[in-house]
């Protein structure tokens, strides 16, 4: 009550004190006032063009979108796009001393492979025209790096003008936007902006931003260097621990064969320098290539990944059916039970030495090096989107070296959780036979069942790349 | 051995985390932002914003931000720092209501700005109250004593701003001065000095543009078409020197060059003059003029609308629309509030054009009376005085006035030369 | 907006505004439409190049028997490219001031009169076409050089060097790649070891302006960034032997000088004999001591104080009120309840108007830095006025103090100042009275947090840090929340006029970093093949 009457009191007063009713354009009555809204998409641009004119400019002229499409210029890498209007809309309203405001309302949009890009935009539309001149840009399905562009509009569409007497009506009238490949708007400078989505779950994904934050942020500190390293160790092996990198292919092949935690520990390193090797070599593709899109290329590298382990299972299968049954695994039994009484890892240097004269003598049991290396690089050829991500986002920022060391710890992250799988498929098959005293009959079966396993599990992660494509 | 693993870890782990620390050290590695073009007025203007966003108490600071929106509004003839300057210097004198001459003097200027001369003559007094050595307030002073005139009294506070801050702001309005009082070589000399002082473009554009209208005003073409250039090249957006220029193209014969200099001015400000000038023009080349009338009838009615008064442009509107009576009324009430030789001037035209040539005569002799070197204002006395039947002085006025410059105007000069043919056959 | 109670509160605001403001104003007009126009005038052009910001003086360490004055003018000079450079005005004299006998008249005037050699001809506004990389390169287009006089003991002025080159305005690594040789090619030596030099450098001043909420009733919360960092100044620095400016040319008996520079230009006239007035001169700024200005002088008498000479200062009596009953400690009591120390405040009086001495009847117990304590003054001729005064017997300090004489080392401000004293902190320190009672106040120590400058000094003539050359305001320097942050527009204003002009870190970095991302990719394929090689190596190893 008191509240309204307070609002009564002010209100006279405001009409005693203020000169006349009818209220000038908040920014004169000169005044062209515009606002672009530029939206990036992968394959299109689009422009919410508004246009709000005080009252002299629309007694001067009424302008139409086909005026300010040609004037509203846009180019991608210096290719000028041109404009489809997809939507206009003109409306007058009231205005001062009985006379009329208008707005002008555009949608133009344009096809354009922006994927990774320089964006040029250029306002030329009634540019000697005083007024709040706005320009803003989002994106989705690809990134603006560091983008001097807010995402929202400070004057609410041209609706509302913020009256703050700290800051002068803005004149952007022209911007250069960098496009990155990858989902999401934002760059470091748009704090407001919703952060790109992360591809890992739980934990996994705000470390991940967390990364990406560090990565982007313009004064890196040793501390902050530091802990990104750290932190894409952790993602690495996370990473690795999704599914669809074949570990259990891999453990099942190190369990079936006669596997030792040397050939996990080769696997690892293949893993490594592969991804690592394999995301620089995207990352380069990407950053040089225009319009190529990393969906299709991940999506394709996950199908020679697939393809490769099921070579392997393959080739498996058709060396078990050739090799002379039962020798091998009778041999290989006590070397075991060897192994697991030293239960030391320093012994294995031993075990090797032993084992390596066994192989020549005894056949295919043992693990063929050109099958490891296949593993290896079967599990690093799919690159961890987010280490891609944050390789882009350390380039974009002129870091390239901390982005490639920052893959590098993916890679080894990766390397550490596949290594530790087979370690320890290792350790558990060592101790089976010891426990459960299998027999001979099932532990001479159990290279074939691994085989068909692989050759299973890579053509079924071949044909899940395939569809996604 | 299994220690030798162990450290083989470590060693490795240290090297890629001390690599990530290295790699990592704030060397900012992006590399450095090309400069960036920024005049000089928004600099001092994002100064201010960002101190007075650390120091929201500082009233000086908010009296400078205040009159640094009012050279931005004036530089830029964008009126939306209006409200921004009046907001900041009222802000200044919350925070700090006694003693603040920086607030009142501000206030002051903004007051000119709107046409208040009297109030801001008031606000100026104020100002120098508390601070008498406020170089600022005496600017104030200056240009309110002059618009209400008070030709002495405008004179002193001129006098006495370049006594305390010699530099652009005094010795453009000393240049005035001595312009009014026909002092035209001292004028054009001191304006110079002015030239020489200015950095900012705005400002350097603002000396060539009056250099020009001093050398066109004595009818010396090629010196105002050089002062011209060279201001746009300064600042291309300068409202004034477009102005002038088209009076330059016109004279030159070239109205279509002359109207596409105006359609500059008329594009960005749309202002009661400018559209009249355009619509007079668009007269002279045999077009119709009827929709620049309508919009400078519109610019007027927001102006008033908006609680303005402007009865010089209200004169001057209904002249140009054939209510000779109607302007001489108008034209009569500003004089009634400013006793300045340009209301002069228009009260004795449009009486004149009202048929009033006995009551237009003192009017006239009024807006002569410094000795201002004017081709206009001549042709002016001429005009009234020989329809007054003061042959002499006509004789007199309107050969002073097509000496001065025998294309002052391309509607007028032809008549004042057919005048003066009658006059003197 | 939305809810009822804020719009209240925003009429309610809106309403006392405008009852506050008073109806004088109401009739003045439209808020935002021009009325036909009339002749407006620039009015507060800014005029930085005139205004003197900060004065040094100081034995020069590495250099015995000379002292150097540094003096500087245009504060906030960004280093900006495109038409924004920064010269000293041609229609002004700047001038360095030395009073050794106390009477605050000028014993030594040292004078700088600036001359533009202007190519551009009328067609282009660049300040230069091309990488500059010496003061005569053809591609600086705008460039200036000085005269330089001097006159002792009221004597007739003496040139002492024409024509010297002055450093430009550093307007970004491409037209200047190297700004060290401009530097070192600007810094001239004359005749009596005379060292001088003119033209850009680092703002050497460290503050955060948010200590100025002191004045204003606010406390030090948030303050420690150096708001100055970044922006440029201009400079003129010069280095004479003490027998130039000692009393007597005998710097042993007469050890104290007073300093203080000024800017003047050339009296104008409108009335009578019209023009510019020969030889007389206004002086349009002055400076001493540091922060006088927003410390010291009332707001209100701000351009008297600037306008008149030291040796009218005491006639003055509202500027010695204001030091001997400051209202800055009152300030600083209701904010942190540190009293303030009872007026008259005669410890301010000696270190702004008299200098430290026993024999003006001040209550610091020292004889420090007073011209009273000049062998051969008169003291009958002595006057209080407010000047930056330099016992040039104290010995320099290993091991400068940035709070000077507050913290025992005698070397520092308040006794002249060096370019790394915190007069921030001194002077807050000082009017708190911790001159008078040899103790900080604890609560206040910690000042504004901004130590030192962000440019490290150098170790000789002229000192001063190389100007900056990146933007202020741009992203990069500005740690990213540059645009858009605010929501506000003046970030938008700044960024405006980026785009299109900053290459971005993309688009310049893409070739550097495809070859390093080609080199690791071949260098990861390398390791592969290495490893598979030796693993097969290995592997296929015959056994012993």
């Amino acid at each position: 009550m008191r509240g309204l009457l307070l609002v009564c009191c002010a209100a006279v007063a405001g009409v005693f004190l203020w000169p006349s009713g009818a209220s000038a354009h908040p920014l004169g009555n000169f005044s062209v006032n515009q606002l672009g809204a530029l939206t990036l998409a992968p394959d299109r641009v689009t422009v919410d063009y508004v246009a709000d004119l005080a009252e002299l400019p629309t007694l001067q002229s009424a302008p139409s979108c086909t005026a300010v499409a040609p004037a509203f210029r846009v180019t991608v890498d210096g290719r000028p796009l041109s404009w489809t209007i997809d939507r206009s809309s003109f409306a007058y309203s009231p205005g001062a001393a009985g006379l009329r405001t208008s707005r002008l309302e555009c949608s133009l949009s344009a096809a354009a492979v922006v994927g990774s890009s320089t964006v040029e935009v250029t306002n030329d539309f009634l540019a000697d025209r005083i007024g709040w001149h706005e320009l803003t840009a989002a994106a989705s399905g690809v990134h603006l790096v560091d983008s001097p562009l807010p995402v929202a509009s400070a004057s609410d569409g041209l609706r509302s003008y913020p009256d703050d007497l700290l800051s002068s009506p803005p004149s952007v009238r022209t911007a250069t936007l960098h496009v990155a490949p990858g989902g999401g708007t934002a760059g470091p400078a748009l704090s407001s902006a919703p952060p790109p989505p992360s591809v890992l779950p739980g934990w996994a994904g705000r470390a991940e931003l967390t990364l990406r934050g560090w990565v982007a942020q313009r004064e890196l500190t040793p501390w902050v260097g530091f802990l990104a390293v750290l932190l894409a160790l952790t993602l690495g092996a996370a990473h690795a621990a999704l599914p669809g990198h074949g570990k259990t292919v891999m453990a099942a092949y190190l369990a079936g064969r006669a596997g030792r935690p040397r050939d996990a520990l080769a696997v690892g390193a293949t893993v490594t320098l592969t991804h690592t090797g394999g995301v620089l070599l995207l990352g380069l593709l990407l950053t040089s290539l225009a319009g190529l899109a990393g969906e299709t290329v991940l999506g394709w590298l996950g199908v020679t990944s697939g393809a490769l382990v099921a070579a392997i299972g393959l080739a498996m299968l058709l060396s078990r059916r050739g090799a002379p049954h039962g020798t091998g695994s009778h041999t290989h039994g006590p070397h075991s039970h060897s192994h697991h009484e030293h239960g030391h890892s320093h012994d294995h240097d031993h075990d090797h030495g032993h084992e390596h004269g066994h192989e020549h003598g005894g056949g295919t049991e043992r693990p063929s090096r050109l099958a490891v290396v296949g593993m290896g690089v079967a599990g690093g050829l799919v690159p961890s989107p987010s280490a891609l991500v944050v390789l882009l986002g350390a380039v974009a920022l002129g870091r390239t070296w901390f982005g490639v060391l920052l893959v590098l710890a993916y890679g080894i992250g990766m390397a550490a959780t596949l290594t530790a799988a087979g370690l320890l498929l290792i350790r558990v098959r060592d101790r089976w036979p010891a426990r459960l005293r299998l027999s001979d009959r099932l532990t001479g079966l159990a290279p074939t069942g691994t085989a068909a396993l692989v050759l299973l599990v890579g053509s079924a992660l071949a044909v899940r790349s395939l569809v996604t494509l | 051995m299994r220690v030798r693993i162990v450290l083989g870890v470590v060693l490795a782990a240290t090297l890629l985390l001390g690599l990530g620390a290295v790699l990592g050290r704030p060397t900012g590695g992006a590399p450095a932002a090309a400069p960036a073009e920024r005049p000089q007025a928004t600099n001092r203007l994002a100064a201010l914003q960002e101190r007075l966003r650390a120091v929201p108490g500082d009233w000086t600071a908010w009296a400078a931000l205040g009159e640094a929106y009012l050279e931005q509004a004036r530089i830029s003839a964008d009126p939306a720092y209006y409200p921004k300057a009046e907001g900041a210097l009222r802000r200044s004198l919350e925070v700090r209501p006694d003693g603040n001459a920086d607030a009142l003097a501000g206030l002051g200027a903004l007051a000119n700005a709107r046409h208040d001369f009297a109030g801001a003559r008031t606000l100026a007094e104020r100002a120098l109250a508390v601070n008498a050595w406020s170089d600022t307030a005496y600017g104030v002073l200056a240009d309110a004593e002059t618009q209400l005139g008070h030709p002495e009294a405008a004179t002193a506070a001129v006098q006495r701003m370049l006594d305390l801050r010699p530099g652009l702001a005094s010795y453009t309005r000393g240049s005035y001065d001595l312009e009014q009082h026909g002092k035209r070589t001292e004028a054009v000399a001191l304006m110079r000095l002015a030239l020489s002082t200015a950095t900012a473009p705005a400002d350097v554009a603002f000396c060539h543009q009056h250099l020009g209208s001093l050398a066109w005003a004595a009818g010396d073409v090629a010196t105002a078409a050089r002062h011209v250039s060279l201001g746009l090249a300064a600042d291309p957006g300068a409202v004034g020197l477009w102005q002038l220029k088209a009076k330059l193209d016109a004279a030159a014969g070239d109205l279509t060059l002359a109207l596409s200099s105006l359609d500059k001015v008329v594009a960005r400000t749309p202002t009661v003059d400018a559209l009249l000038d355009r619509a007079r023009l668009l007269q002279a080349a045999g077009e119709d003029p009827s929709s620049s009338f309508a919009l400078a009838r519109a610019a007027h009615a927001l102006f008033t609308a908006n609680g303005g008064t402007d009865d010089l442009g209200a004169a001057s509107l209904a002249l140009a629309s054939g209510d000779a009576a109607g302007a001489a009324r108008l034209a009569l009430a500003e004089w009634d509030r400013r006793q300045f030789g340009e209301v002069a001037d228009m009260v004795a035209w449009t009486l004149l054009a009202a048929g009033e040539p006995g009551a237009a005569l003192p009017f006239a002799r009024r807006a002569n009376a410094l000795g201002q070197v004017d081709a206009t204002l001549a042709y002016h006395y001429g005009m009234v005085a020989h329809a007054a039947g003061l042959k002499d002085t006509a004789l007199v006025q309107l050969r002073l006035a097509l000496a001065l410059n025998p294309t002052f105007s391309p509607t007028d000069a032809p008549i004042a030369v057919r005048t003066l043919a009658a006059l003197e056959s | 907006m939305t809810t009822p109670t804020r719009a209240g509160r925003r009429w309610r605001a809106t309403a006392a505004a405008l009852v506050a403001a008073g109806v004088a104003f109401a009739g003045l007009g439209p808020g935002t439409s021009s009325a036909s126009s009339h002749r407006e005038a620039p009015l507060v052009a800014a005029d930085p190049a005139v205004d003197n910001t900060d004065l040094y003086a100081f034995v020069s360490p590495e250099r015995a028997g000379y002292v150097t004055f540094i003096a500087n003018w245009q504060p906030f000079s960004e280093p900006d490219g495109g038409p924004n450079f920064y010269p000293f005005a041609t229609d002004a004299v700047y001038t360095i001031n030395v009073d050794n006998d106390g009477d605050a008249k000028a014993d030594a005037v040292f004078r700088w009169t600036f001359q533009n050699i202007d190519r551009r001809g009328g067609d282009t506004f660049l300040y230069a076409n091309g990488p500059v990389t010496s003061l005569d390169d053809e591609n600086l287009l705008f460039r200036q050089t000085y005269t330089l006089e001097s006159s002792f003991h009221g004597e007739p002025f003496k040139t002492r060097v024409t024509g010297a080159p002055v450093a430009p305005s550093r307007v970004g690594k491409a037209t200047m790649p190297d700004y060290g040789k401009l530097r070192a090619e600007a810094d001239k030596r004359l005749p009596g070891g005379w060292n001088v030099y003119a033209g850009q450098a680092d703002d050497p001043f460290f503050l955060d302006l948010r200590v100025f909420d002191l004045l204003y009733g606010g406390d030090l919360s948030g303050v420690g960034r150096d708001t100055l960092a970044g922006y440029n100044v201009n400079s003129i620095a010069l280095q004479v032997p003490f027998s130039d400016v000692a009393l007597k040319g005998d710097a042993k008996r007469n050890p104290v000088i007073g300093i203080w520079s000024t800017t003047e230009r050339a009296k104008t006239r409108v009335t009578g004999q019209v023009g510019p007035v020969t030889g007389e001169k206004v002086q349009v700024s002055r400076l001493g001591n540091p922060l006088v200005n927003e410390v010291v002088v009332p707001a209100s008498l701000k351009d008297a104080f600037n306008s008149i000479s030291p040796d009218k200062d005491a006639g003055i009596p509202a500027v010695v009120a204001r030091v001997t009953d400051p209202e800055l400690p009152k300030l600083i009591e209701s904010v942190y309840k540190v009293p303030a120390p009872a007026a008259p405040r005669n410890d301010l009086v000696e270190i702004f108007l008299t200098g430290i001495t026993t024999k003006a009847g001040g209550p610091i117990k020292a004889d420090l830095n007073s011209q009273l304590d000049n062998a051969d003054v008169v003291a009958a001729n002595f006057r209080p006025a407010e000047m930056l005064r330099l016992n040039l017997g104290v010995p320099v300090a290993a091991q400068p103090n940035r709070l000077g004489v507050l913290a025992g080392d005698l070397q520092g401000f308040p006794n002249g100042r060096r370019l790394t004293d915190d007069v921030v902190d001194i002077a807050v320190q000082a009017v708190e009275g911790a001159a008078q009672t040899g103790k900080l106040v604890e609560a206040l120590a910690a000042g504004d947090k901004v130590d030192a400058n962000d440019n490290a000094f150098g170790g000789e003539f002229p000192y001063l840090a190389l100007p900056n050359g990146v933007s202020v305001n741009s992203p990069v320097s500005k740690g990213g929340s540059a645009a858009g942050t605010s929501g506000g527009s003046p970030s938008a204003t700044a960024a405006a006029a980026q785009p299109d002009t900053t290459p971005s870190a993309f688009e310049s970095g893409t070739g550097m970093t495809a070859v390093a991302v080609s080199t690791s990719a071949i260098a990861a394929g390398l390791g592969t093949l290495l490893f598979v090689g030796w693993w097969r190596r290995r592997r296929g190893q015959p056994q012993p």
